[in-house]
């Protein structure tokens, strides 16, 4: 059990935060100080169980005037059995970072650091994200498979951004090569995506083009409707087996995503292989471009919900 | 959600905007105010106010410009076209998808828009900061800290137009967008 947390920064933030922490127990013994080179000691931090909430900026060797660490302040923080370095940067600080830097700063515990984007000091402040990562910090086992949300790690996301590129690619080619002829509809699915996307206004004016880019883009408009368009990105080692490929892809998909594939993305993948059995059969080479757009604009709302 | 490591322009960003201005540079402009609104007194501060950071202004404010300059070009969805694992697409297609991802990211987010803005916030604050530094000068051979109060007005405005200057910054985007 926890007894005692120490916050180190330099601005009122450390009121607010411990404020957080008071609110979840009283027992807790909570130090707060504003500069890395006071001394704590006398607070016994080495011998107890006990956490450490840092503003990442506060441990630079050089900001605001803090010429040096305590020795104190040291031991505290490579004894805490987690230390959660906070920021409010609009780039966040990722894990892996802020491990990198204590590395670098000579922390032996570095791999129980942990980086995390609160807004202390503005109204975005998540006072229960804060609550949480307190209550797992001083849980029993806190384990890394147990991470409360704020602290999750970023994982790679390369699949699902290329296939919303390919998406795109596939949408702005079918738009380019048919609104001569045919307008489409900003309320269905193909011109929600073109809007979504940023290649079409609402009133229905698509981006202005070059003959260059007009010409690029007939020059491709064929390739994009083969099956290598959608899948060579995936396949490292040109094996062209599109079968095992496309299962790859879908399991890469459902572990980026961390659940099941969506039905919208699963119908994609599905008119994939429905190319793919088709072995060149022109009747069932071509993806509709609805499926894609739908495809597309699942990726758009889960982007949308995530900016409010 | 789709949400992409940091980038060095994203890393810059960071140093000059959230490391530099918000923690650094405004605290000590914070504390010359009240020098110069006479709510304290700490001549050594404002001796090194003026020596030491006024004239970092001008290193920093360089890095502003470089990021603003830059972000088009770095921050645009058109450079994971040449990452793994789109890179392995035939050169044609990876042009054309180049393009399509560009042309739509500015659209989008409104790119000339976000750098237009910044890029003149950038200019209040230089424009602000040489109006401080006359009259700092013009009042060379007395107390640092009088000269500061003296030039509050000067002070204010450049406080003002450097929380301006992080604001705007701030408004471009922190990752690269996709979608």
């Amino acid at each position: 059990m926890i007894s005692k947390i120490l916050i180190l920064d330099s601005n009122d933030r450390r009121k607010k935060i411990k404020e957080t922490v008071k609110s979840l127990s009283c027992e807790i013994n909570v130090v707060a100080i504003r500069s890395a080179s006071e001394d704590v000691s006398e607070h016994g931090f080495g011998s107890v169980p006990h956490i450490a909430l840092v503003h990442k900026n506060d441990l630079e060797p050089d900001v605001n005037g803090v010429t040096g660490i305590h020795d104190s302040v040291k031991l505290a923080i490579q004894s805490a059995k987690i230390v959660v370095a906070y920021t409010g940067g609009s780039g966040g600080l990722f894990t892996p970072t802020i491990r990198g830097k204590a590395s670098e700063w000579m922390y032996q515990n570095s791999e129980h650091w942990y980086g995390v984007n609160c807004k202390v000091d503005s109204s975005e402040y998540d006072n229960p994200g804060m609550q949480e990562i307190v209550e797992w910090a001083s849980s029993v086992s806190c384990s890394d498979e147990d991470l409360p949300r704020l602290l999750g790690y970023t994982t790679s996301v390369e699949f699902q951004t290329a296939l919303s590129i390919l998406c795109q690619g596939y949408l702005a080619t079918e738009a380019m090569c048919n609104s001569r002829w045919t307008k489409y509809q900003p309320s269905d699915d193909f011109g929600k995506a073109l809007i979504g996307m940023g290649w079409a206004a609402a009133n229905g004016d698509l981006l202005e083009l070059s003959g260059e880019v007009v010409d690029l883009g007939l020059e491709v408009k064929d390739d994009l409707a083969g099956i290598g368009f959608w899948l060579e990105p995936f396949d490292p080692e040109k094996t062209r087996d599109w079968k095992t490929v496309l299962e790859r892809l879908r399991s890469h998909l459902k572990f980026e995503l961390k659940r099941e594939i969506p039905e919208a993305i699963s119908d994609l993948l599905c008119a994939i292989e429905i190319v793919v059995q088709s072995d060149g059969d022109a009747a069932n080479s071509r993806i509709s471009p609805a499926i894609v757009a739908r495809a597309f604009l699942f990726f758009y709302q889960e982007a949308m919900q995530a900016r409010t | 959600m789709i949400l992409l490591p940091e980038t060095n322009w994203q890393a810059k960003r960071n140093r000059f905007n959230h490391d530099w201005l918000k923690n650094k540079f405004s605290l000590t402009l914070e504390r010359a105010v009240k020098i110069a609104q006479e709510r304290i007194e700490d001549d050594e501060f404002a001796a090194k106010f003026i020596q030491i950071a006024l004239p970092e202004f001008e290193i920093e404010i360089q890095n502003a410009r470089a990021l603003i300059e830059s972000f088009e070009s770095s921050m645009s969805p058109r450079v994971l076209l040449d990452r793994k694992p789109l890179n392995r697409l035939d050169d044609c297609i990876r042009d054309w998808l180049a393009f399509v991802v560009h042309a739509c990211w500015k659209n989008r987010i409104r790119v000339a828009d976000l750098v237009e803005a910044a890029s003149k916030r950038l200019e209040q604050a230089f424009a602000a900061f040489y109006r401080l530094r006359h009259c700092i000068d013009s009042k060379g051979g007395t107390l640092e800290g009088q000269q500061l109060v003296c030039c509050l007005p000067g002070l204010l405005a450049f406080r003002d137009a450097c929380g301006e200057l992080g604001t705007a910054i701030s408004k471009f985007p922190s990752r690269i967008l996709v979608v």
